[in-house]
């Protein structure tokens, strides 16, 4: 770009930037007219806009179509296709009214302790047919973005797009919803809308409610994960001859090896899959420390909070406040046995040590605020709960039981719910995990009778 | 410009499958994305083809549309990719041998490109379609990622702050992939322009 003779603040080395803008016609009103004036008293940069117009212009005649674009052929071509393309699949989902109730129904017979009460989850049929849209041919479409962390802006994600996730991991999510986590160093290939290759390490997935038919298969090894609509879970492979494994927490996966048939994997199991041959019977897993990378969040609509009360006078009591919320916008119904105690644990580290300690609560630790404000102890019964979009349920717990000494901790509270495998040898079927903000709080002296966890 | 707020209205009556609103946008964009699609690829009828599979896929991705860009950068984004891929695709089968498509145009893609360039030379003015040529050749040699800055920021209601979004780039890197292309082409065509 030539020099400008008179340049005394610089100003024209950034109006010279925009020059080639403005021949196209590519700069905003305000900036065209700065620009414009500062070329009718600067004979440098009109000498450059001279030079860039004859040419840019040259380049915009000489490019165009010598005949326009037949767009009535067009739209009449699409007009067709539309026609003929199953509309059904286009449809809006119908608004959605009726009530979700979500019932926690308790293996009651056998249950001893309160710790490990068999829970199953059923989900009433739906309210309508909520329809998924995809994009039919998602070729060339942008699957969806990536955002690896601390990134300022997500990338859009092509089919076939390689995306390794650095040092801090990296995020994928789908126009469809479906939201795809790869923990440090992972490598996965969007295949297509509906299918990744991962190629290296560890990543995570939810396929949201609707999505069908979404597959992750290890890119050097057999492993084949199809996830059911609802799946929360996670693939980890180790390459041409390890032992790949798929872990879910949520909804269930089809689990496929080199050889043999699929095996289900349901919330709250994982299985391991050797490079040649079937994958393993699954066996529970630890849903909350497997997935707590990714933030333990539940498709169903429901958040686990905890709040602890300020430190109050030395020795006094010290109160956390647990609270399942209903964060959608339809009422849910919880049923079960003693459905909302005995499925806390706490995960609690005092300042300056490097690893929490897990602990469970049992009911009689807990009790319940009534309407007139006095706390009552939590039953251990059959109940119903039926909580508003935005409504919570609350229990408080008292926090001195569970620590040793006084001092600054983080709590974060879970809540976890999956069925396990019933004496009649009925398979793991239903759940999720939950997991709440850590909180700092500040502890006072220990309850004189408590005992160690 | 576009109407961004009146195109937002139209997307969701889109979404709900409403084709008089898919009809009113594909009449707003059809010239500019038009133009933009034939000068990626000089071809008339795979221009058409790009322009009604751009149109079709915003018809299918409207009711997963998320409304975080402006609906012209969401439109352009999609013919942009569609353009790269026509091109891709045409390099291929001309490299496997096969015909190109059927367009009013012979000459289209990596021919132009891979014509003989009469570099910088004394100046001569050239008239039609050999000046047309000429230019073409030109845009042609220019890098992928320049040629995409150009064709975007030329195209009608486009600023180079959209530009910027469609390709997901800095400001800066489309002003300056933009600079370096126009001095390409200065280079290249500063004898055939008109005094
Ligand atoms: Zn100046």
């Amino acid at each position: 770009m030539a020099e400008t003779a008179v340049d005394t603040a610089g100003t024209c080395a950034r109006y010279q930037e925009d020059i080639p803008m403005l021949a196209v016609g590519a700069l905003s009103p305000e900036e065209t007219e700065a620009l414009q004036k500062h070329l009718q008293s600067c004979a440098a940069c009109r000498q450059v806009y001279e030079n860039n117009r004859g040419v840019l212009e040259l380049v915009r005649q000489e490019s165009s179509p010598s005949v326009m674009l037949n767009s009535r052929r067009v739209l009449e071509a699409m007009k067709k296709r539309m026609a003929e393309e199953s509309r059904s699949v286009y449809e809006p989902a119908p608004a959605l009214t009726a009530k979700a109730r979500i019932y926690w129904l308790a293996g009651l017979a056998g249950v001893a302790a309160a710790a490990c009460i068999a829970i199953a989850l059923l989900i009433a049929p739906d309210d309508g047919k909520h329809i998924p849209v995809i994009p039919g041919d998602p070729d060339r479409i942008a699957v969806g973005e990536a955002q690896p962390a601390g990134a300022a802006k997500p990338r859009p994600v092509f089919k076939g797009d390689r995306i390794k996730a650095e040092a801090t991991g990296a995020r994928v999510s789908y126009a469809t919803g479906m939201d795809c986590r790869l923990r440090q160093d992972a490598e996965l290939f969007c295949v297509s809308v509906s299918a990744v290759e991962l190629a290296d390490g560890v990543s995570a997935f939810y396929v949201p409610p609707g999505i069908e038919g979404f597959q992750v298969r290890g890119r050097e090894s057999n492993t084949t994960a199809s996830a059911q609509t609802g799946a929360r879970f996670m693939l980890r492979v180790s390459g041409k001859n390890g032992e790949d494994i798929v872990q879910v927490a949520e909804g269930s996966v089809d689990v496929r090896g080199k050889a043999g048939a699929a095996v289900r994997v349901y919330a709250g199991s994982g299985t391991r899959v050797p490079a040649a041959g079937t994958p393993d019977a699954p066996e529970p897993i630890d849903v909350v420390a497997e997935f707590g990378w990714v933030g333990n969040q539940s498709s169903k609509n429901l958040a686990c909070e905890f709040k602890a009360s300020e430190y109050p006078t030395p020795g006094g009591i010290w109160t956390g406040t647990l609270a399942l919320r209903n964060t959608g916008e339809r009422a849910l119904t919880v049923a079960g046995y003693h459905p909302l105690g005995s499925n806390y644990q706490l995960e609690i580290r005092k300042e300056g040590e490097k690893s929490s300690s897990f602990t469970k609560i049992a009911p009689r630790q807990l009790s319940k605020r009534s309407a007139s404000g006095n706390a009552e102890p939590v039953m251990e019964t059959s109940s119903e709960v039926t909580l508003e979009p935005g409504q919570s349920y609350e229990l408080e717990v008292d926090l001195r039981t569970l620590v040793k000494e006084g001092g600054p901790y983080t709590v974060a509270a879970h809540y976890q719910v999956f069925s396990q495998p019933k004496a009649s040898g009925a398979e793991s079927k239903w759940g999720f995990a939950l997991r709440s903000d850590a909180a700092k709080v500040f502890a006072p002296l220990p309850k004189p009778e408590h005992k160690a966890p | 410009m576009f109407d961004d707020a009146a195109e937002r209205s139209l997307m969701k009556r889109i979404a709900r499958g409403d084709s008089a609103a898919f009809e009113a946008l594909f009449k707003t964009y059809e010239k500019a994305v038009g133009n933009f699609l034939y000068r990626m690829c000089y071809d008339t009828a795979l221009a058409e083809d790009c322009l009604q599979e751009t149109f079709m896929r915003l018809w299918k991705a409207a009711p997963n549309w998320r409304g975080e860009s402006k609906v012209s950068t969401f439109i352009f984004q999609i013919a942009k990719n569609l353009a790269l891929d026509a091109r891709e695709k045409v390099f291929r089968e001309r490299a496997r041998g096969g015909r190109s498509s059927d367009g009013d145009d012979s000459k289209s893609g990596k021919e132009l490109a891979e014509a003989v360039d009469p570099g910088e030379g004394p100046a001569h003015k050239l008239e039609g379609e050999e000046l047309r040529q000429a230019v073409r050749r030109a845009l042609e040699s220019l890098p992928e990622e320049q040629r995409v800055v150009v064709h975007l920021a030329q195209s009608e209601g486009l600023t180079y702050r959209e530009v910027s979004e469609i390709l997901n780039l800095p400001v800066g890197t489309v002003k300056s992939r933009m600079a370096a292309a126009a001095d390409a082409l200065r280079r290249k065509l500063q004898r055939h322009v008109k005094d």
